[in-house]
């Protein structure tokens, strides 16, 4: 037995334990209209769904063992991993404080801070756009199209 | 038709009319390119606007609304991958890859060309025989749209991604995360897990940007900008055949032309599919029938002139159903039969003979916003490119402070956003991993329709699925997903040969 | 680096100017109102109901002398616009675009957290006709033809309608009195439902509004057989009400506006002052009428009677076909 190919392997268990998750949800999940006779529940799509999921995560599994994986295929390259797991955490900082602060102050502070994070260094460059760019896309929504974004304590 | 033709021209050859087109294309080519923003939300906000205008003037803004926008999507797609509207996410797969050779001028150009084109020849074709099509569309019971849903569904899973099981995979996720929120056949909830805001279901727009735009801002931000001068997303050739389609190149791509543009408006002759299941068919159907299978998704220019033909001939499709039978095809369409109704005309069999003169201004006014897309577009194009010499490091964060105030504001919700992050990381992990996102959202969008198709096919039958095999039309959609699945695996057979050759 | 510093000041001038402009508005403080106010629309842009109110925020600010901004805040069957309005603090500044899709059915199918009375109502704008048609080459031509043939044949005849709301819920009530059996397909709108008789897929189309259907009775392609409203409709004259046909229903969804329960006598009273001078203007008349919208106003308490009389209608069918425990 060959040795298994390890990306595919986590691929393939992945794709199975969701569908597995998604079997277990599906009664407790769902509420049925008690009078509605329809032929098909609104069980059913989802459960041949899971099922058709895990179906493709075991195929998956399979390659992993017999197929000889890896080319037409890009490697995985981690070394942004931990940039892209900062960015995250930006973002989420961003949608919890703008209902707060507003949408003007809280996108030109992360907008600073996002220039920044990837690599922009010109004061003068991270200033306008912390400036011009929240001020174009609120004028944009709140003035143009007329659909409100959050004022904050501030503005 | 020639009675009305005089009148017609005399109503909508006004100065006012001419620069509502243009301004409605103008509005459309930048909301469409705008990843934060879409066709239907704009078109609505356009809506009591028109109710002061004259019918003619109305209604051809918002059709170049619709126009510029189905197309606009196309130009955020090729510069920064990230397509502006769902109908541009085929266009992705190999107009992104062609600006990262330094194609973007071509990619764009094509673009431009197979939408006014397709647009054009649909157009024609509503005006002329528009009420043949929509007979034969009212063929389409629920059985049909089932297997055509699947065959759609087939076709996108299988071509978007060199690795099938892959794209299966993702379609399948796709329409999973439809089932979430109130069913569409009684409204009981599904998987809302005891989230209040979840019984909507996943919001359209929030999960498509972050599916896109978001994911590729995560992929962006891997690398930090080295030289702030200089690291743009991909730099613009200086040759000018990477910025030009030449004569030679614009030959070799006829039939898929012709080919996408009869799907696109196939496709949106029938109410409720839409100009992304169009493109990704016309996309497929080029796939398969292309001398150099090999290329698609690694900058194919075929596959470009494919997706952007069939998406924007979905317009012209789009507008059968509404003006012969009253019936929107979409939420574009539905918009629009309101401004018919506010202006007294009522879309159906006796419109053309009761408002004759408006209807046919309106198709002068479909033709003129064709030839305006052409020059609008091809001076933008100038502008757009810009996109590309602006810093990753400025481009992006106002890609991402677009997205959050889009997703905000399409349903006034923060947990829209949220919604869009997840789906951020989502598209990104998946993108990593090799899974195509396009599936994802394709399952999304067409997941509701196989739901109720299937329920009605079953209610009908008495819960027999053997109509999908015995009606006709069905039964051709069926023969036609084995014989796409067959014929791309023996490509794929072929191209592997090929390769061990070499 | 010229151009861009060109930009930055026009735009930090506009930015001043609507600063400006804000406290402006808000110098003539005291008297309600005295900021925007907004109207939650619980469904997507571009509906029925979204098309209402927008007309009424173009027209309203005439005699509010404030702004109203439209918000859609569309998802769960309009749930999650309606539990925002519900909980929004009542002080007339926060109004719903309310239907019985809102506070009826939801509450009914106890899918709402909220109550069909937790709303101040403010006025009725309009309320549609339903109606049901068939296409000419069935074997009924009227009503009475229907209800023999699927006396002798029931359940075989099938109807397209949109599940578990006024279409499907109002044309139950009317077949139940009947004592008729028919078979429910279910669509996702109105237009599917005319699509699907259209196509000769299902025999019945019931539909919320007879704007979807009047084009095709006027080509011959659908038969009219039965309206929902009080008297018969106008574009259908030879179409009986079913109250004529003897199973008494009048169900016709309404439109109107509404804000959370508990607003001020003064504000509310404002608000329903306004209303009535917003129905009766002309150019509002005007559009509601080309767009087909029969304008039926009812106020503040007559309206509040419709919610009651929905309500119980509603709940009465709801509870016998069992759809609820």
């Amino acid at each position: 037995m060959r040795k298994p190919h390890i990306r595919r392997l986590g691929e393939g268990i992945t794709l199975t334990v969701l569908a597995g998750v998604i079997l277990f949800l599906v009664p407790s999940q769902i509420d049925r209209i008690p009078g509605m006779e329809t032929e098909v529940s609104p069980f059913f799509l989802p459960t041949v769904l899971a099922v058709a999921i895990m179906a493709v995560g075991i195929a998956l599994l399979a390659q992993a063992f017999r197929k000889n994986i890896g080319e037409g295929e890009k490697e995985f390259p981690m070394s942004g991993g931990l940039r892209v797991l900062v960015s995250v955490l930006l973002l989420i900082a961003y949608t919890l404080l703008f209902p707060r602060l507003g949408f003007l102050v809280t996108s030109g502070i992360f907008m600073g801070i996002f220039t920044y994070y990837f690599g922009a260094r010109s004061i003068l460059k991270i200033g306008l756009s912390m400036l011009l760019v929240p001020v174009c896309v609120w004028l944009f929504f709140e003035k143009l199209f007329r659909i409100p974004l959050p004022h904050g304590l501030i503005f | 038709m020639f009675s009305h033709f005089i009148p017609a021209v005399h109503l909508f050859f006004t100065i006012q009319n001419l620069l509502v087109v243009a301004i409605g294309l103008f509005v459309g080519v930048t909301i469409g390119a705008i990843p934060g923003l879409n066709v239907p939300m704009t078109v609505a906000l356009l809506l009591p606007i028109t109710f002061y205008m004259s019918p003619v003037a109305g209604i051809s803004l918002l059709i170049g609304v619709y126009k510029g926008g189905t197309y606009g999507g196309s130009i955020s797609a090729i510069l920064i991958n990230t397509p502006g509207a769902p109908a541009a996410a085929a266009t992705c797969m190999d107009g992104y890859p062609m600006a990262k050779q330094g194609k973007a001028g071509k990619a764009l150009r094509a673009s431009i060309y197979g939408s006014v084109i397709g647009e054009f020849i649909a157009d024609l074709v509503l005006i002329t025989i528009a009420s043949q099509i929509a007979m034969v569309a009212l063929k389409f019971g629920p059985t049909e749209k089932l297997s055509l849903v699947i065959f759609a569904l087939v076709t996108i899973g299988v071509v978007s991604s060199e690795h099938k099981l892959k794209g299966i995979a993702a379609g399948l996720l796709g329409i999973f995360f439809r089932t979430v929120g109130s069913d569409p056949i009684s409204g009981s909830s599904r998987f809302t897990l005891g989230v209040f805001s979840l019984i909507g279901g996943i919001p359209f727009l929030p999960h498509l940007i972050g599916l896109f735009a978001v994911s590729e801002f995560f992929v962006q931000i891997e690398s930090k900008v080295v030289d702030a001068q200089r690291d743009v997303v991909a730099p613009v050739s200086k040759n000018r055949e990477d910025n030009y389609v030449s004569w030679k190149e614009f030959k070799q791509n006829i039939v898929t032309i012709i080919r996408s543009t009869l799907i696109g408006i196939g496709i949106g002759a029938l109410p409720g599919s839409g100009s992304a299941i169009s493109a990704f068919v016309s996309y497929g159907a080029a796939k398969n029938a292309s001398k150099h299978p090999e290329k698609f998704g690694k900058g194919s220019l075929e596959g470009v002139f494919a997706a952007e033909t069939g998406n924007n001939a979905v317009c012209g499709g789009a507008l059968i159903p509404l003006l012969t039978l009253g019936i929107p095809g979409d939420a574009i369409t539905a918009i629009m039969l309101g401004v018919f109704l506010v202006h007294g005309l009522i879309p159906g069999p006796d419109l053309f003979v009761k408002s004759g003169d408006i209807i046919y201004a309106v198709f002068i006014g479909l033709i003129v916003a064709n030839i305006l897309h052409f020059f609008i577009a091809s001076l933008g194009l100038r502008l757009f490119i810009k996109l590309l010499s602006i810093s990753r490091a400025i481009l992006f964060p106002i890609v991402i402070i677009i997205c959050v105030a889009g997703a905000f504001t399409a349903n006034s919700s923060i947990f829209d956003v949220y919604v869009m992050i997840f789906f951020g990381v989502l598209g990104y992990v998946m993108k990593k991993f090799n899974f195509p996102v396009a599936p994802l959202m394709m399952g999304y969008i067409l997941g509701s329709l196989l739901e109720t198709s299937l329920v009605q096919t079953l209610v009908l039958s008495n819960g027999s699925v053997l109509p999908i095999f015995t009606r006709p039309i069905s039964l051709l959609f069926v023969v036609l997903t084995v014989f796409f699945v067959v014929w791309s695996l023996i490509i794929q057979k072929r191209g592997r040969a090929r390769k061990a050759k070499l | 680096m010229k151009k861009l510093f060109l930009v930055f000041i026009i735009l930090l001038a506009s930015a001043g100017l609507i600063l400006a402009e804000g406290t402006q508005e808000g110098a003539a403080a005291g008297e309600y109102p005295t900021k925007p106010i907004q109207i939650i629309v619980p469904w997507g842009a571009g509906g029925r109901t979204d098309i209402n109110a927008r007309m009424f925020a173009s027209v309203a600010p005439k005699y509010l002398g404030q702004p109203v901004v439209v918000v859609n805040k569309a998802g769960g069957g309009s749930v999650i616009g309606g539990d925002y309005v519900a909980k929004a603090k009542p002080d007339g500044y926060t109004l719903l675009a309310i239907t019985p899709g809102t506070n009826v059915f939801p509450v009914i199918f106890k899918k709402a957290p909220y109550g069909t009375y937790d709303f101040d109502p403010i006025g009725q704008i309009g309320s549609s006709t339903m109606a049901i048609a068939s296409k000419p080459d069935r074997p009924w031509k009227n009503v009475q033809e229907l209800i023999a043939y699927t006396k002798a044949n029931p359940g075989k005849v099938t109807y397209a309608c949109v599940a578990l709301k006024a279409p499907q819920l109002g044309f139950l009530r009317w077949a139940d009195k009947a004592g008729l059996k028919f078979k429910h397909v279910p669509v996702g709108n109105d237009a599917e439902a005319v699509e699907a008789a259209l196509g000769g897929h299902v025999d019945i189309a019931m539909t919320s509004s007879v704007a979807t259907i009047i084009s095709h009775v006027n080509a011959n392609k659908l038969n009219a057989l039965i309206v929902f409203s009080e008297k018969r409709d106008a574009n259908l004259s030879d179409t009986p009400t079913a109250v004529e046909t003897g199973y008494a229903v009048v169900a016709s969804p309404f439109t109107g506006l509404a804000g959370p329960k508990g607003m001020p006598k003064e504000v509310l009273n404002k608000l329903r002052t306004v209303f009535r001078q917003v129905i009766e203007d002309p150019d509002f008349l005007k559009v509601m009428k080309r767009i087909g919208e029969s304008i039926s106003p009812k106020f503040g308490d007559e309206f509040y009677a419709v919610w009651k009389n929905d309500f119980e209608g509603y709940s009465d069918i709801v509870r016998k076909m069992g759809f609820v425990k």
